[in-house]
């Protein structure tokens, strides 16, 4: 029983480690499906021309993550009878839906990825759009980078810890 | 009433908050036939009845002193609406100076002219617009459609008249009738080039006007390659199409005009002679003509008058 007991312990421990970097997992995983999809939304404007409120909804469609929400909000915003500035709206959407999981300069990346769309320039949308999802990428690969790091720290500690009530328990 | 709401709801969202309840009182007016937009100049209103201005309360006035002045931004927002914040998905439409809304109705743009990357003409820095209500009128060429029959034939029909004067919409009504038929002419397959998507206004999924139950619709297509297109696939036996007149259009009919099928077109122009003397519709006419012209005049106070001549250029009906 004891040693169940301390089986169990210490799996407890390797759990809240997970569980204390689980933050900064959604981060990337927000981070990176939206440059994903942001990079099929330029492809879509590219190939098939369709109007940005349309696609937008059907973006929305490909995802239950908040992605799907702000496609479907900033969609139904540009389809109202109302005056719509379209920077404006895209900026105020995309900090209430994204603030909790980007940072600052990657939010920027994204208003510029927003106002990249409003170009009837098609060449340069898609070579602007190649830049900003090199931008992003960087962004990722730094976040995974620090979440390595992080989660080894963190279920180093919280291992320790668990051994350490082990030891005093036993 | 219905007939008003429909209208409004197919355009509100293109007018800025500002004035879009003042457009839902002028849109109760079933003569509107214009709306225009100039930089800086007052908000006008065309009616059958003559051109008035807009007041920001809806109401339309003969005097300017308290119309509404269209501002850079009301330009600016209604074209970013017609466009739905996408330039990119337009370039075609505005390549040719006008985009086709939702129930027929054609915005026609100017502005400064540029060729872009890949060489297509585009239109930026809008300074004017005009848009042209589209309306349906069913009936309004059952007057004069025994005219342009001979027993269970259609006669080649070319409806002219100046821009504004209806043509659309009574090519609209002739084709519901060839298609549909009466007790004194059977339905005929009749296939429609429809290029500006004003004929039919069918836009997506959506049904568009009613043309009839023996129509086929080719919509958004270049006149002289959906001629053709019909023509080899759909079996049509009237062929139908609005504003003809260029090179390609003439070459096609040349093609197709002993092909079988009968023609119901449609030409800008104030009367015959005027058609006559264009550069490739007039020779074609001095050999193929029409067997009728169908002539449509406004008079002051928007009623239309319509003369029908035969090839031989004799009056056979009038109103």
């Amino acid at each position: 029983m004891k040693w169940i007991g301390a089986g169990l312990v210490i799996l407890s421990g390797y759990l809240l480690s997970q569980y204390l970097v689980n933050p900064v997992r959604e981060q990337i995983i927000i981070l990176e499906e939206g440059e994903l999809l942001f990079r099929i939304l330029e492809s879509e404007i590219r190939n098939r021309k369709i109007p940005l409120p349309e696609l937008f909804l059907q973006l929305s469609r490909k995802t239950d993550s908040i992605w799907g929400d702000f496609f479907l909000a900033f969609s139904q915003k540009l389809q109202n009878n109302t005056d719509v500035e379209f920077a404006e709206s895209f900026e105020q959407l995309l900090i209430s839906y994204t603030s909790r999981f980007l940072t600052e300069e990657e939010r920027q990346i994204f208003l510029n990825v927003g106002r990249n769309l409003l170009s009837d320039d098609l060449l340069y949308q898609r070579k602007t759009m190649e830049q900003l999802s090199v931008q992003l990428t960087n962004c990722l690969e730094e976040k995974k980078k620090n979440f390595l790091n992080q989660k080894e720290v963190s279920r180093a500690i919280c291992l320790s810890m668990s051994a350490l009530i082990v030891i005093f328990l036993i | 009433m219905t007939d008003y709401r429909n209208l409004f709801n197919e355009i509100a969202y293109i007018f800025p908050d500002s004035i879009r309840s003042g457009m839902e009182n002028v849109m109760k007016r079933p003569d509107i036939t214009e709306i225009r937009f100039r930089m800086g100049l007052p908000l006008m209103v065309r009616t059958l009845a003559g051109d008035y201005y807009f007041q920001r309360d809806g109401l339309l006035s003969r005097e300017d002193h308290r119309a509404y002045l269209v501002s850079t931004e009301t330009i600016q927002r209604i074209f970013q609406k017609i466009c739905q914040y996408s330039v990119f998905a337009y370039k075609e439409e505005l390549k040719e100076g006008f985009i086709t809304l939702k129930g027929g109705h054609r915005i026609g743009l100017c502005g400064k002219i540029y060729y872009d990357a890949e060489g297509m003409r585009q239109i930026q820095q809008i300074s004017s617009m005009n848009l042209r209500i589209a309306r349906q009128f069913r009936g309004c060429s059952e007057a004069f459609f025994p005219f342009l029959i001979h027993e269970k034939d259609f006669f080649n029909t070319l409806l002219i008249s100046p821009p504004g004067g209806g043509k659309t919409t009574y090519l609209r009504d002739l084709i519901r009738m060839i298609s549909d038929g009466t007790p004194d002419f059977p339905g005929k397959h009749i296939s429609v080039v429809d290029e500006r998507s004003e004929i039919g206004n069918r836009s997506g999924t959506v049904e568009g006007f009613y043309l009839g139950k023996r129509t086929d619709l080719m919509d958004h297509c270049p006149k002289a390659e959906g001629l053709l297109m019909m023509l080899r696939s759909m079996g049509p036996q009237v062929l139908a199409a609005d504003e003809i007149g260029d090179a390609k259009d003439i070459d096609a009919l040349r093609y197709i005009r002993n092909c079988g099928c009968q023609l119901l077109m449609t030409v800008h122009g104030y009367d015959l002679k005027d058609i006559l003397k264009r550069p490739f519709l007039g020779p074609y006419l001095e050999q193929y003509p029409f067997d009728r012209y169908v002539i449509i005049r406004v008079k002051d106070g928007g009623e239309r008058h319509i003369q029908i001549y035969n090839k031989m250029q004799q009056i056979v009906w009038t109103t």
